[in-house]
């Protein structure tokens, strides 16, 4: 009945539960799978996405697990089901959606975290906005409607390739001399002209800040030069950063 | 009530923000839309939240004010305020994002293992005391404009503003804070060109340089008070007549020094050090500003931000020393009237709002206001998240009850932010006279004596040890608090040695003494060559 089922995954339970039900369809209609995990790119700080993933998900929720994408992919194996797995950055629903369009699904299933009062007004439903935009049919898969135990069985056979320990760089002294000479000698250069017309304008030397130039006392004079030379700094540090960026990363 | 219409647009502004970020939060999940190529964060957005970030209501009312009274002498303060920034990028920023922490006591962790209490109990006690002391220019500042818009005392308008700013920060009232930043960045940024513009057009002759004429001829306000004889004389004086104000207090004291003379208000020479060192090396220890770097995913993005930033604040702080001459100009017998009576606190901080009120009406004072509250509500939930943070993380779940549910943390936490803010607030009752400028330098001298050479150190040397964070952070944070407080306390001298305008100049070497001395001593350097390779390698 259906061909290409797309289903919406984070971790948590609601949409492990929407994976079950994909699978348990595509193996009945013998259509292929596609997970998507969305990741939201947001100019949010470290300590607001903490407080935002308790306020989205409900206090004490934490995800069942880490790599939903695999869990996924191991219970459609075992139920003989080709799930294909897709990682995305960007806004939750239009990803979700273009991915959609993309892989030609005829059915998206999501499930539904049941958020009410503020916290919805705040975040919105995804559910709500897939099925209400979505070019094919949309299941959603409200909270505590799916038993979720037997996906989250397979779960240390997803994990059995033991994350790899992150390989840490090699401490290159040289690399870190040259930034330090570097910043360093920027620094120094700077902290010459900042502490100079700083000083300049202390009581002990209030005369000479008051020497007139260009019809200007010198203090003024410093000041601007101050600024300007602060953003000479700055371009001059930014450049040897982009010209190391677009060395090293390519 | 005085300002019925700018009450009005002050609050409908608060709504105003609070709607923006609920709609824009709503909007990026649930938008079936792609708007911004690859859903990346534009830079441009990043560059102006950085910029509000850092032109706080400090930079915006104090900096200006401390101009219209004195003159060019007020105008240094500013020049520490942007120096701060590009010692940041230069030594802090690009290490910290390669490493990949946000918080100092973080940072130190990541380099001498997360199980070392000492330097997080340490680093968690310096947090909290720098989020109290910055609070308070914020309550202060608050408590001023309130006064001016209902025409209350100081005293029920900053217990009264100083609790609703702490209730509603506390109970999350602030969020997507990045919007937030970039709107109070605009408009702050935005308020400042326009008046500049408008004081341009209106009072000399659409040529803003002609304010550096009219600066040669002026008396400052701050030296026309202490002339009992000016004062009697511009007593009688409306605003309107401030012109002739300015003539006549020329003419009486002809040789006195004018608005662009250095040396109405200089500091001697020891005095001005430790504040210009406390500036430059303040921003350092200040994490609510470094973190701003962090939401960008990108290093280029991160770099095109900073640039937009730095020419954002030289153009901000070039423009704070025109307008500020400008309003003391505008403005001149209304700021003699006011020192003169002993309003120094109001004379300091609010000329900048009164400006707007005298070119734009009660519109205009609405807006300049609706913006400096922005900045103080902005600057105190970053500060408030930074000590729940801390409090919850580093004092809560890593030592009093390791086995706490999310929610004890979180009662925890708030409950310790509510007691911080009711010190500042009562600290701000008792500081109400001070520019706001100068209280937030006290913090950048309390932060470059603790968290700046714990950083710069931890990032930058090979040798550093363990105890000598402890050690260096410790004695930085006791030498500059008692500093600090001796200022407040208007003490000439602590034990014999004489107290500063900034506690700077003995908590930066008495720290970095420390923190070199105990190094020597010492030999657990933490997991230095990893975390110095993630710091430096790209």
């Amino acid at each position: 009945m259906f061909q290409r089922v797309l289903v919406a995954v984070d971790g948590y339970a609601p949409s492990l539960g929407a994976a079950k039900k994909a699978v348990e369809i595509a193996s009945r209609d013998g259509s292929e799978v596609v997970a998507v995990q969305v990741e939201e790119d947001l100019p949010l700080l470290p300590e607001e996405k903490n407080a935002e993933a308790v306020a989205l998900k409900g206090a004490g929720q934490q995800p069942l697990t880490a790599e939903p994408l695999d869990t996924v992919a191991a219970f459609g194996r075992k139920h003989g089901v080709a799930v294909k797995t897709v990682k995305k950055v960007g806004r939750v629903t239009a990803t979700i959606l273009s991915l959609a369009k993309e892989v030609k699904s005829d059915l998206i299933i999501v499930g539904d975290s049941g958020r009410r009062g503020l916290q919805k007004l705040y975040f919105g439903s995804v559910a709500q906005a897939v099925a209400e935009h979505a070019p094919c049919p949309v299941l959603i898969v409200k909270k505590d409607t799916v038993d979720i135990t037997d996906l989250l069985s397979v779960l240390p056979k997803a994990e059995a390739p033991e994350p790899e320990a992150p390989v840490s760089p090699v401490f290159q002294p040289a690399v870190f001399r040259r930034n330090l000479v570097f910043a360093g000698g920027l620094l120094a250069l700077y902290a010459l002209v900042y502490f100079g017309s700083a000083l300049l304008t202390s009581a002990p030397f209030k005369d000479t800040a008051a020497l007139e130039v260009l019809g200007l006392p010198l203090a003024i004079w410093l000041g601007w030069i101050t600024f300007v030379s602060g953003v000479v700094v700055v371009r001059i540090f930014l450049a040897r950063s982009n010209h190391k960026g677009a060395g090293s990363h390519g | 009530m005085d300002n019925p219409i700018a009450l009005t647009i002050v609050v409908l502004s608060i709504f105003l923000t609070m709607y923006i970020s609920y709609y824009n939060r709503r909007y990026a999940r649930t938008t079936a839309e792609f708007y911004v190529a690859g859903g990346k964060i534009p830079w441009r957005l990043n560059g102006v939240a950085m910029l509000g970030d850092y032109c706080s209501a400090a930079s915006f009312l104090g900096v200006a004010g401390a101009v219209a009274l004195v003159g060019v002498d007020g105008w240094w303060l500013a020049l520490g305020f942007f120096a701060a920034w590009i010692v940041l990028l230069l030594v802090m920023a690009g290490p910290l994002k390669s490493v990949g922490k946000y918080t100092v006591a973080d940072v130190l962790a990541a380099r001498f293992g997360e199980k070392e209490r000492g330097i997080r109990i340490v680093a968690m006690l310096s947090t909290l005391v720098l989020c109290m002391f910055y609070l308070v220019p914020q309550i202060v500042g608050a408590g001023h404009l309130f006064k001016l818009l209902l025409g209350w005392d100081y005293l029920p308008t900053v217990l009264a503003t100083g609790t609703l700013m702490a209730a509603y920060v506390i109970m999350g009232g602030m969020r997507g804070t990045t919007y937030n930043q970039a709107i109070q960045g605009i408009v702050l940024f935005g308020a400042m060109l326009l008046l500049l513009i408008a004081v341009s057009v209106t009072h000399f002759g659409g040529n803003p340089l002609a304010i550096i004429d009219k600066g040669q001829e002026m008396v400052p306000p701050a030296v026309v008070a202490k002339e009992e004889g000016a004062v009697e004389m511009l007593a009688q004086m409306e605003t309107a007549e401030a012109a002739a104000a300015v003539t006549a207090a020329r003419e009486l004291m002809a040789d006195a020094p004018s608005a662009l003379t250095p040396g109405v208000q200089l500091r001697d020479l020891l005095n001005q050090a430790s504040l210009v060192l406390g500036l430059f090396l303040g921003v350092l220890g200040l994490p609510h500003i470094l973190i701003r770097f962090y939401t960008v995913r990108d290093a280029t993005a991160a770099r095109r931000s900073a640039e937009f930033t730095i020419w954002g604040l030289a153009i901000f702080y070039a423009a704070v020393f025109l307008v500020g001459l400008a309003v003391m100009y505008v403005l001149y017998p209304t700021l003699v009237q006011l020192l003169a009576e002993g309003q120094t606190g109001v004379a300091r901080n609010m000329s900048l709002p009164m400006l707007g009120e005298l070119l734009g009406g009660e519109v205009a004072l609405g807006i300049i206001a609706a913006g400096a509250l922005a900045a103080m509500l902005s600057t105190s939930s970053g500060l408030l998240i930074s000590a729940t943070t801390s409090l919850a993380h580093d004092l809560y779940a890593a030592i009093l009850k390791p086995q706490s549910t999310d929610r004890e943390r979180v009662i925890f936490a708030k409950t310790g932010a509510g007691i911080l803010a009711a010190l500042a607030i009562g600290l701000a009752v008792w500081l109400r006279d001070q520019n706001v400028a100068v209280l937030v330098g006290m913090c950048f001298g309390i932060a470059a004596s603790t968290f700046a050479p714990a950083l710069v150190f931890a990032v930058w040397w090979t040798r550093l040890t363990r105890q000598a964070v402890m050690a260096g952070m410790g004695v930085g944070l006791v030498t500059s608090v008692v500093f600090t407080f001796a200022r407040f306390f208007n003490l000439p001298d602590f034990l014999g040695i004489p107290v500063l305008a900034n506690p700077a100049l003995y908590g930066v070497p008495v720290a970095v003494f420390t923190t070199v001395l105990v190094t020597y001593l010492t030999k657990d350097t933490g997991r230095v060559e990893e975390f110095l390779a993630s710091a430096h390698n790209n």
